[in-house]
């Protein structure tokens, strides 16, 4: 799948939740953050209640679903979710684990959804800037 | 041409020679998502830039510029070095953004678009490979 090259790279994205929920997001694609990342509400609406506690609430009784993590931002910590499906045209991922985000994305970050090293690692990425291209097969 | 595999983060062994001709060798981390290329403050004032050392809100360089992060809104100085060596591949004339990335990200050095876009790179996420050529290869 062959897409122009645009900063920030923003494609849609179909991403599928719990009991047969889906949206379509505006998403950022991040080569290098560990996660996917998602807005809260849209967690919630997509089959993640508990995507709306806090981590540092439900980091007590899960730990093991709020992991920390490094960004260029240094160390985050957010509650994680598994997506069975995020689909960016015909390309698929299934079980795609993705953190909620604790406070919402600055404003000046235009997309509703990160497609982090989770969603990217099932793909072979090329890049020519030169051509103006990205393409993930 | 460079190919190298990766575990976790895509990353190159970079030399950069600076307008003094002193160099420096680093593992830097490839992100296409970082529009110029970023080395540390003290690195950048090793290689002849002495600029990169200056704080001053009040008195900023003529090459101060401000940018945009998953971070908020930053300056820093923006600086040619004079060439930067990638495995077989040499590319003069490269910007380069002054800045000190959070300790915890462990990486000191980020090889952004201001030198991609004179390659043509594949990341190949599932079998852990990159691949660095000239544009157009």
């Amino acid at each position: 799948m062959r897409l122009p090259f645009r900063d920030p790279m923003l494609v849609m994205a179909r991403v599928e939740g719990e009991r047969g929920t889906a949206r379509e997001l505006s998403a950022a694609i991040d080569f290098n953050y560990g996660y996917c990342v998602v807005l809260r509400e849209d967690a919630t609406q997509l089959g993640f209640p508990r995507a709306a506690n806090l981590h540092t609430d439900e980091w007590r009784d899960h730990p093991e679903d709020t992991p920390w993590f490094t960004s260029m931002r240094g160390i985050d910590r957010g509650i994680k979710v598994t997506f069975p499906k995020v689909s960016v045209g015909p390309l698929v991922a299934k079980n795609v684990e993705t953190v909620v985000l604790e406070q919402e994305h600055p404003r000046f970050v235009v997309a509703d959804f990160v497609l982090g090293r989770s969603f990217l690692k099932n793909f072979k990425l090329t890049l020519e800037l030169k051509k103006g291209y990205l393409s993930l097969d | 041409m460079l190919e190298a595999a990766f575990q976790k983060f895509p990353t190159v062994f970079a030399v950069m020679k600076g307008r003094n001709d002193a160099t420096r060798e680093c593992v830097a981390l490839v992100d296409p998502c970082a529009e110029y290329c970023i080395l540390p403050k003290v690195d950048a004032f090793a290689l002849g830039y002495p600029e990169a050392a200056n704080d001053d809100p009040v008195t900023p360089q003529d090459n101060t510029i401000t940018f945009a992060s998953a971070d908020g809104y930053g300056k820093a100085a923006l600086i040619e070095m004079a060439e930067v060596t990638l495995g077989g591949m040499s590319f003069p004339r490269v910007d380069f953004v002054a800045f000190d990335l959070p300790q915890v990200t462990r990486f000191d050095v980020v090889i952004g678009r201001s030198l991609l876009k004179e390659t043509r790179l594949e990341i190949d996420y599932p079998a852990g490979r990159l691949r660095i050529g000239e544009a157009g290869s």
